[in-house]
């Protein structure tokens, strides 16, 4: 997907509550091309306009994964300290 | 990894991602300004709105590069070429930083390439770290060699060398290669000396045992630059001959270019194998083999010197020469055996030059000091000149580290500069210096070209540099708060307590610099002058040496008298003599001497060889008994002269005429007697006051030496130079290989103090014109910045020459503070020199006074025009201005 897709589709999937800045995500996207986690190509895009393309790479399917584990602990944690109360 | 070289190709290719990151952000804006039309706005109205919600695209493109992370280099590159711009905008500043970091660096580059190639260099050699030299200890503290017999029985005992080999220590010989008749060095080596350095030929082969089985040996191994200089780099060289003292030897190989011996500071033009086969040679007493062994993988030098040790008592007892009594006996066995370290080979200059390089090394440095004092005082008065340019930075954003380091950019590329031009003056410097330290009999070979550790050096010292005269005026000139500096009447900083400190710091350097070259001058002029206990003054010294086959069935004692007799005869000739090593030789080569009967323990003595007539020649006093005569030779019973001091304290009851005694460990001064006593000259080292010395007749020691001719001229001995070479060479035995006069010989003998003399006296000048520079700079700015202050003082009635004296008055407040500064400094600084001044106290008043006096004068001097031209100030005008 190229750079705006992705924002759309973060912004349409999470009902409108996650906005990605745009300050945020090119930076992002650059670090995750240094990284290694993304590859990048350009391609047309639907209205026949040049896009960058890019795409998840075998390490960054593994990073994501460690990411969403993170995230799953973290979440979990949360729960059990608001569980009680 | 993979990240790193991805990082490398963002360097690489930053201007196509750029313009990439370019194109993808607007295509994102302008899917947001379709999304936005689609959802019903205007044209213009959907794109500000799109816009908005973008953000700031430049912005964004700065935060995506800095995520390839190469922002902190980018940035340094620019300041590099800002600094490239804003010096050559000032040209006459850039050159002469550039100039003085030359100077400074260059001169401590040379200093230090002089002591790396002397002191640090190793041997270039397979693997020079398992290489150790074996020693023994001599009674007089010094190292000695082994003895053939101690060579043998350590190679049949030992178990931790991979390979073990002697070296004779070099010696002179007559060559005669290609037709060309020369003098040069010869390497006398046992078999294994090739193998155990492990150097490979570059043409031909080395030794092989079968080489040895011939003795006196008939195969050479030439060394690189005799195979280019003689044979004119002949690749056929391998097979052909070269002759030594007339005999003719075979040519087996050449070795390869880096490959120069064991000896350091020469290269002998051929290695002749060793078979130490011959009696003379074999002779017990006969301490003359320099042994170097290679270790075993995995065994330390510790282990080494334990297992030599362990072994080193029977080798000992093996090896003891026959004849010995009690006392001799035990001298014998208390000598230990020394392992040390061979990697950066033998060298003699090394002992005598290490120390006067390390002086030279602190003069050098505080050049570099003074230099880097300088060049930031002339910083800080550029960093003045941009206080607007500061304060428009602070203003936009930049930090105060961010304008550091652009200041520092900029001392780094000075100082890169000054380095890499300091590099060639370095390569010229340390030529130079190397030419000054050796007037050997072969040509030096100590390779004057940086190597790694001189560019390591330099490059590092060049950094120190740049951050010591860049960081202070950094720091200062970026101070001011960006409002004050945007007006018009900002304070500049120029004149400010810093400024001062810097010309007070130069002031005492300057002090230490010129009085240690006052101290070193003085010690010269008392060496010269002190009473050696011997008249100094027109005596001509003649190295002899012979032709080869000079020396076949010639009677040497007969030949010396008769040589000695025709030289008399010239006019001009007050009288003639020989002898071993004396006069002036910087070196005292001591042996234990003590009397027959044993009643003192064995004393350590100068000895020397004299021929008759050399107390009258060097004007010596006889204080009892005779002197020698040329019936003192082989056939006469053995004598000796002593000087006072040595007679004193072997014979302190009576007289030392007539007594009995022992020198030495040689089997044929057993049992000598004293036939006089003489006065105890300095005739060696001129420091050293009083030595006890014994001394032997040329007719019964003249085996082995090469004794010099000493000729006491009426008037002018160098006009005789010529007609006593001719005699030499008219008895067709021996020829002169050096004359020279004792003055001449003098010189040479005091290089080190003369050198370090000659140099602290160059930069000590140098820098008290810097000094001098900087005080009359910050003299002048002072006066400029206080003209109104002058006017009003001259308007209340003060006369110019109140205003003068005010001026001057704060300048010589200034030098007096570095002065006082720099007198501590100083004395703390001839403590650690103390050894190789002479005559002097450790304050020495005339240096102190006179580098004081100096300092004074050149600061009245600097001050004077500026405080003339405050005087001068008119009232009306400064009033005004302000």
């Amino acid at each position: 997907m190229h750079g705006y897709g992705i924002a759309q589709h973060i912004q349409q999937i999470s009902e409108d509550v996650l906005q990605v800045e745009e300050g945020s995500l090119y930076p992002a996207l650059q670090r995750m091309l240094i990284k290694g986690w993304v590859t990048a190509e350009w391609g047309q895009s639907e209205n026949n306009r040049r896009a960058r393309y890019y795409r998840l790479t075998p390490a960054g399917k593994n990073q994501l994964n460690v990411e969403i584990s993170e995230f799953e602990k973290v979440i979990q944690a949360i729960t059990r300290v608001i569980q009680p109360a | 990894m993979c990240e790193l070289w991805r990082r490398l190709l963002c360097l690489f290719r930053r201007g196509c991602l750029d313009r990439e990151l370019e194109k993808e952000m607007q295509f994102h804006l302008d899917m947001k300004v379709r999304k936005n039309r689609e959802a019903g706005m205007h044209d213009e109205q959907a794109r500000c709105v799109a816009r908005r919600q973008f953000g700031n695209p430049a912005l964004l493109r700065e935060d995506s590069r800095s995520a390839w992370g190469w922002e902190s280099l980018e940035r340094f590159w620019k300041d590099l070429k800002f600094a490239v711009r804003t010096l050559r905008r000032q040209p006459g500043f850039t050159i002469v930083a550039v100039l003085s970091l030359a100077l400074g660096i260059g001169a401590n580059s040379a200093i230090f390439s002089l002591i790396n190639a002397l002191v640090l260099r190793t041997l270039p050699v397979r693997d020079p770290g398992r290489l150790v030299q074996l020693s023994t200890s001599s009674p007089s503290g010094r190292t000695e060699p082994l003895s053939v017999v101690m060579f043998e029985e350590i190679q049949r005992r030992q178990q931790i060398f991979s390979g073990l080999f002697a070296w004779s220590g070099g010696g002179m010989a007559n060559f005669e290669a290609n037709g060309v008749a020369y003098a040069g060095g010869r390497d006398d080596a046992t078999v294994e000396y090739y193998k155990t350095l492990g150097v490979k030929p570059l043409l031909g082969r080395l030794f092989t045992p079968d080489d040895v089985a011939a003795s006196p040996a008939t195969v050479a191994v030439l060394d690189y630059r005799c195979w280019r200089r003689r044979f004119n780099g002949d690749p056929a060289v391998v097979g052909r001959v070269i002759r030594l003292e007339e005999r003719p030897l075979t040519i087996i190989g050449v070795t390869p270019e880096n490959f120069s011996g064991l000896l350091v500071e020469v290269a002998s033009d051929i290695a002749v194998p060793l078979g130490i086969t011959d009696e003379m040679q074999r002779r017990r007493e006969s301490l003359w083999l320099n042994v170097v062994g290679r270790l075993r993988d995995g065994v330390t030098v510790e282990q080494a010197r334990a297992q030599l040790e362990a072994i080193w008592p029977a080798v000992q007892t093996a090896s003891l020469p026959e004849g010995r009594q009690d006392g001799a006996r035990q001298e014998f066995f208390r000598r230990r055996l020394l392992v040390d370290s061979a990697a950066t080979g033998i060298s003699y200059l090394r002992q005598r030059f290490t120390r006067p390089l390390a002086v030279l090394m602190g003069v050098v440095a505080i050049v570099l000091l003074i230099a880097c004092v300088n060049l930031a005082g002339l910083m800080l008065a550029r960093a003045a000149g941009r206080q607007r340019e500061m304060g428009i930075r602070m203003a936009l954003g930049a930090s105060k580290w961010r304008l550091i380091r652009q200041h520092l950019a900029e001392s780094l590329l000075l100082a890169a500069t000054g380095a890499a031009l300091g590099l060639l003056v370095a390569q010229w410097g340390t030529r130079f210096l190397a030419r000054l330290i050796w007037r050997g009999y072969v040509p030096l070979s100590i390779d004057p070209t940086p190597d790694g550790k001189v560019v390591a050096f330099t490059a590092g010292v060049a950094v120190l540099t740049a951050l010591l005269f860049g960081i202070a005026p950094a720091w200062r000139g970026t101070r001011t708060e960006p409002e004050r500096a945007l007006r018009r009447t900002a304070r500049m900083p120029a004149g400010g307590r810093f400024a001062k400190s810097l010309v007070v710091a130069q002031v005492a350097l300057s002090l230490v610099l010129l009085v240690g070259a006052g101290m070193f001058l003085r010690t010269i002029h008392k060496l010269r002058t002190v009473d050696a206990g011997f008249r100094r003054d027109g005596i001509l010294l003649v190295q002899l040496f012979p032709n080869p086959g000079g020396h076949k069935g010639l009677n040497q004692p007969v030949y010396y008298r008769e040589l000695a007799d025709k030289v008399a005869a010239l006019p001009g000739v007050r009288s003639v003599s020989f002898s071993n090593l004396a006069p002036i030789i910087p070196y005292e080569f001591k042996q234990p001497v003590e009397p027959k009967s044993g009643a003192f323990a064995p004393v350590n003595a100068v000895t020397d060889i004299l021929g008759p007539r050399f107390l009258e020649t060097l004007g010596m006093r006889l204080i009892a008994g005779r002197d020698f005569t040329w019936r003192d030779d082989a056939s006469a019973p053995r004598v000796a002269l002593v000087s006072e001091s040595l007679a004193r304290r072997l014979f302190p009851s009576g007289d030392a005429v007539g007594q009995r005694i022992r020198v030495g460990m040689d089997r044929e001064s057993q049992d000598i007697e004293i036939v006089g006593v003489v006065n105890s000259a300095s005739l060696w080292v001129v420091r050293s006051r009083e030595p006890m010395a014994v001394y032997t007749p040329l007719g019964q020691a003249w085996h082995g030496i090469q004794p010099r001719m000493v000729v006491r001229a009426a008037v002018n001995p160098t006009g005789l130079a010529e007609p006593v070479r001719q005699i030499i060479e008219g008895m067709r035995h021996e020829y002169a290989l050096q004359i020279q006069t004792l003055r001449e010989s003098e010189d040479w003998a005091l290089l080190q103090e003369r050198l370090i003399g000659t140099l602290s006296s160059f930069f000590g000048s140098l820098a008290l014109l810097l000094a001098c520079i900087g005080l009359y700079g910050l003299m002048s700015y002072s006066v400029s910045s206080r003209t109104g202050e002058v006017g009003i003082r001259m308007a209340l009635g003060a006369e110019p020459g109140s205003v003068l004296r005010l001026m001057i008055r704060e300048g010589l407040i200034l030098v007096a503070v570095g002065i006082l500064i720099g007198l501590p400094v100083m004395f703390f600084v001839s403590r650690l020199v103390s050894k190789l001044l002479f005559g002097l106290s450790a304050v020495d008043p005339v240096s102190t006074g006179g580098g004081i006096s100096l300092l004074v004068a050149v600061a009245l001097a600097a001050s004077y025009l500026p405080a003339r031209r405050a005087a001068r100030i008119d009232p009306m005008e400064a009033l005004r201005c302000e």
